[in-house]
């Protein structure tokens, strides 16, 4: 207890009856006419501007904006990979239902829509007779064509 | 420079023709108190220079209301205390962001100021001082560095003695902690 009273009174004694601060040169000497000046313009007195205060916030807004900047990418890059995952795990399903060969078209086309990976499919059909007829008024060879079909 | 009593300043200032000068003469009296005063509070000298400057300037728009129930000093004495706390009030609005305390800006206040010695006791003063409580700080302000009696602090700071008494005691106990840990 005592020990702490003298390295207060220590301190106290060392800094001095300014506690360290100073004032700029000729400060006291100019002091009055500055604010005789202000009084003869009629400044009545604002509000003291708040040392910093809009350097504090407008570096608030910025540190918000990173942060929510920081969040929506995150939100967006999370999304977009799960969504290269959902299609990767898709085409890696198909590959594997085809290598094992166990499929007929009414299967791969039933699995290819529960996936909703249908390619889009041309609105106009064209049946066999209606090839064969395009491809003998093109001057096909018949003989081709029996192979074919 | 001629030196006038607070009762002559007074006098002169009633009279439009001398108004100007008995205000001069009147800062020039009292500017090195009230400098003093608040600086100790509110830290950095620009902070300083805009309260003390404010203070003068309700000080010149309510003179010809000072009645001389007080002396003119305390009432001085108890504008420029006010404009001082009301400046750290806005001070602590202004500081929203959480995670940097207003008492940490304090510090970063008096290590950045160009006016302040470095003196590396002073700061460690100066900081035990900014870790009170306002009104803590500125019952020791008024005693160690003032010198001001009790009596005289109960009316610029409308507080008992006894309550003031006890402020002071904290504030010692606290800055004797805070010096013996660092």
């Amino acid at each position: 207890m005592k020990k702490k009273k003298e390295d207060m009174d220590r301190v106290l004694r060392d800094i001095g009856e300014n506690g360290g601060f100073r004032v700029p040169d000729s400060y006291f000497d100019e002091l009055p006419g500055r604010v005789m000046e202000k009084i003869r313009r009629g400044e009545v007195p604002a509000s003291v501007p708040v040392a910093h205060k809009h350097r504090r916030r407008i570096l608030s807004l910025a540190a918000a904006a990173v942060i929510t900047l920081l969040f929506v990418t995150g939100f967006l890059l999370l999304q977009e990979r799960n969504r290269s995952a959902r299609e990767g795990r898709a085409t890696a399903n198909v590959t594997a239902y085809l290598i094992s060969g166990d499929f007929n078209e009414q299967t791969l086309y039933d699995f290819m829509e529960e996936e909703n990976i249908l390619p889009e499919m041309s609105a106009v059909t064209q049946d066999d007779d209606q090839i064969i007829d395009y491809l003998v008024n093109e001057g096909v060879d018949e003989s081709l064509l029996a192979e074919l079909y | 420079m001629e030196k006038y009593t607070d009762k002559e300043l007074l006098s002169l200032f009633s009279d439009p023709a001398t108004r100007e000068l008995a205000f001069t003469r009147l800062m020039e009296k009292y500017q090195h108190k009230l400098y003093w005063h608040i600086r100790r509070m509110v830290i950095s000298h620009q902070d300083t220079d805009d309260v003390l400057q404010n203070t003068f300037i309700k000080v010149w728009n309510h003179l010809d209301s000072f009645r001389g129930g007080s002396e003119l000093f305390t009432w001085l004495y108890r504008i420029a205390t006010n404009e001082a706390l009301t400046f750290l009030k806005k001070q602590k609005r202004s500081s929203f962001l959480p995670w940097s305390g207003y008492e940490q800006e304090m510090e970063e206040t008096l290590e950045s100021d160009e006016y302040f010695s470095g003196d590396v006791i002073a700061e460690k003063l100066q900081k035990a001082l900014i870790r009170l409580p306002e009104k803590q700080r500125l019952v020791f302000n008024m005693k160690y560095f003032d010198n001001m009696k009790y009596e005289e602090m109960s009316k610029i700071l409308n507080t008992s003695v006894g309550a003031l008494k006890a402020s002071y005691h904290h504030a010692v106990k606290k800055i004797e902690e805070s010096l013996s840990r660092d």
